[in-house]
């Protein structure tokens, strides 16, 4: 349990320091680390998962991979912060030192439905494709050899349902996560990772607001409280962003809902206030994509659309090339997801 | 283009059934572009959503997206890459922000967050969270049945098992227990398999107390499936049936009982 509380706060905020500048939202730097990160976690996996798919490897295999990435990740965002120098309990005390009443209440907000999500169940039957297949995985120690949901062989992956699981294996997550951790992947998915997706979520949403609101906490903060407020009064559908982030937060959709498309906001929002968008904001937009490739195949085509418009609009606005040009590579990984969709229909 | 301009209606519909929260965007879009489009931040997210918004609603487009969304299936899912929250979220901060007097602020910020909570339907008291019996947070009959046949695996060492089930444990039971096999997986295989295969179909109803007139013939249905558990109701009236061919109770759950047949194997392999 300890080192899955490591995997799942310092491990993100250390990734997030190798894609980030440090002082990249003055004192939210913390919680733009720690949602950047994040997508670092699932985009270092989507590849891999889906060669060792197509290659027949074990689930076995595909952790001591992945292991390998992260490993190598973590050493060159350690090596970045002995170069700097870089305190991280400044980067810490900054979150909290001058705190406002409203962001206590945005973080007291969120941390009460965090808990609400420990504590809580909200039973889904799209867990079919995420759970079964996790728990199969780990069970049998193949990735998609066997429908999740009946245990019958697979012989081709040419079916529906089972395509895009190919594609946007977000499956492999939990079967990994469940591996390291010795968590099943039923109480991982329903009872540990929600809440630290929850603080996530609502994290994006001080990152937007200091790029909003010309670094005025206070408005970050309430703007925070209003967010809060209007997933929370989402019951009246069970189609919007806010309903599915609030009660499916481990679904890989919830996830490209609540946190990949604001953090793709936020990023060219940092994009346009800066006037340019460098080599690293691109690399930066393409973890985010590749993180969403791996959660949905609808996923990946929404971010992509998304930061599309993002860059034709923001280009429009300054009148700068460079934010549509520079956006093209970081399109090309949904691009070759969609070509894996594609070929497996 | 008939289809496209419907599905756009229909899909407006299931995302806002009573319009408010559209309408509060839409207010919040119009704020954005008319009164804050001085800063490339605002401009960039008003733009932004205005085009959004406007391609959601403009059947060609509905058109092109629906062969990429499950044939229109899920083209509310284009809604989620317009920024309802952050846009309502911001016009919220600049009307509790208006005056130099703090208590005014407040009163405003209260007075937002009042019309955000009465202009929806609050999730916590919607049904949608309960308390849950254990950290896996699946019904308790998908648990029970699991560690059951987990149970008679371990002690009578033949890991074949497969399962027929109501629908309420058969598509969550795999999330437990890869051990188990299933005569069907979730709804949306149920809803496959009765257009294509109403043998299968009339069975799964029975199971799941939906079907009456056909439930002697499911048991030998189900066995001739190889079906060597099944779950069943005590409504479904079928005691005698898997009595006579050969399977016995291996755990009472009061309403419903899971039975097991040792004598049903996987089919031989030709």
């Amino acid at each position: 349990m300890v080192i899955y509380l490591l995997f799942m706060t310092v491990l993100p905020a250390m990734y997030g320091y190798l894609l980030l500048p440090e002082d990249v939202c003055g004192p939210y730097a913390l919680p733009a680390m720690w949602c950047a990160g994040w997508t670092v976690l699932m985009a270092a996996l989507h590849w891999p998962a889906v060669a060792c798919i197509l290659l027949n490897r074990s689930l076995t295999e595909l952790t001591v991979l992945y292991l390998l990435i992260l490993g190598a990740l973590l050493a060159a965002s350690a090596a970045r912060m002995v170069r700097r120098h870089t305190n991280p309990f400044r980067i810490i005390r900054n979150f909290f030192s001058g705190i406002t009443f409203p962001e206590l209440v945005a973080l007291a907000a969120t941390g009460f439905h965090a808990v609400v999500t420990f504590l809580y169940m909200h039973v889904d039957d799209d867990d079919y494709a995420f759970v079964s297949n996790a728990t199969t995985s780990l069970d049998t120690n193949t990735l998609l050899r066997y429908i999740g949901g009946t245990g019958k062989a697979l012989t081709t992956y040419h079916v529906d349902g089972i395509d895009r699981l190919v594609s946007s294996p977000h499956f492999t997550l939990f079967a990994v996560m469940s591996k390291l951790f010795g968590i099943r992947p039923a109480p991982l998915a329903h009872t540990f990772l929600p809440p630290f997706l929850t603080c996530l979520f609502f994290f994006v949403f001080f990152l937007i607001g200091w790029e909003l609101f010309k670094s005025d906490r206070r408005k970050c903060g309430l703007f925070t409280v209003f967010a809060f407020v209007i997933y929370m009064s989402a019951g009246f559908s069970t189609y919007t962003a806010g309903s599915f982030a609030m009660i499916r937060s481990w679904q890989g959709k919830a996830q490209v809902a609540g946190l990949i498309v604001p953090l793709i906001l936020w990023a060219y929002l940092v994009f346009i206030r800066e006037g340019e968008m460098r080599a690293a904001d691109v690399v930066l937009i393409a973890f985010f994509l590749e993180a969403a490739c791996l959660m949905t195949s609808m996923g990946a085509m929404l971010a992509a659309l998304e930061a599309l418009l993002l860059s034709i609009l923001a280009a429009l606005i300054l009148k700068k090339k460079q934010f549509f040009l520079r956006t093209i590579p970081a399109l090309i990984l949904p691009v070759l997801t969609a070509g894996v969709y594609l070929y497996m229909t | 283009m008939k289809e496209a301009f419907e599905l756009v209606l229909s899909t407006f519909k299931k995302v806002y059934p009573s319009g408010l929260y559209f309408y509060f965007t839409l207010a919040a879009l119009l704020y954005l572009l008319i009164l804050r489009r001085k800063r490339s931040g605002p401009k960039l997210l008003a733009i932004y959503s205005a085009v959004v918004m406007a391609a959601f609603f403009f059947p060609p487009v509905a058109r092109i997206m629906v062969p990429f969304m499950r044939d229109g299936f899920v083209y509310w899912r284009f809604l989620w890459i317009l920024p309802s929250a952050v846009l309502i979220s911001f016009a919220g901060v600049s009307a509790a922000s208006f005056s130099s007097k703090r208590i005014v602020n407040a009163a405003a910020s209260i007075a937002v967050i009042a019309v955000l909570v009465l202009g929806g339907k609050n999730l916590y008291a919607d049904g949608a969270f309960k308390k849950p019996l254990s950290r896996e947070k699946l019904p308790d009959i998908t648990l029970v049945t699991a560690a059951a046949i987990e149970e008679n695996i371990r002690s009578t060492g033949n890991t074949y098992a497969h399962l027929a089930a109501p629908l309420l444990v058969s598509s969550e039971i795999r999330e437990v227990t890869s051990a188990v096999t299933l005569f069907s997986g979730r709804v949306i295989d149920i809803l496959s398999l009765k257009e294509t295969n109403k043998g299968w179909y009339r069975n799964l109803m029975v199971l799941n107390n939906q079907l009456e007139d056909a439930k002697h013939k499911t048991i030998k249905s189900l066995k001739r499936q190889r079906c060597n558990y099944i779950l069943i109701y005590d409504a479904a009236g079928v005691n005698g049936d898997l009595e006579e061919r050969g399977y016995s109770v291996l755990h009472d759950g009061g309403n419903w009982k899971l039975w097991f047949n040792p004598e049903v194997e996987p089919k031989k392999e030709a």
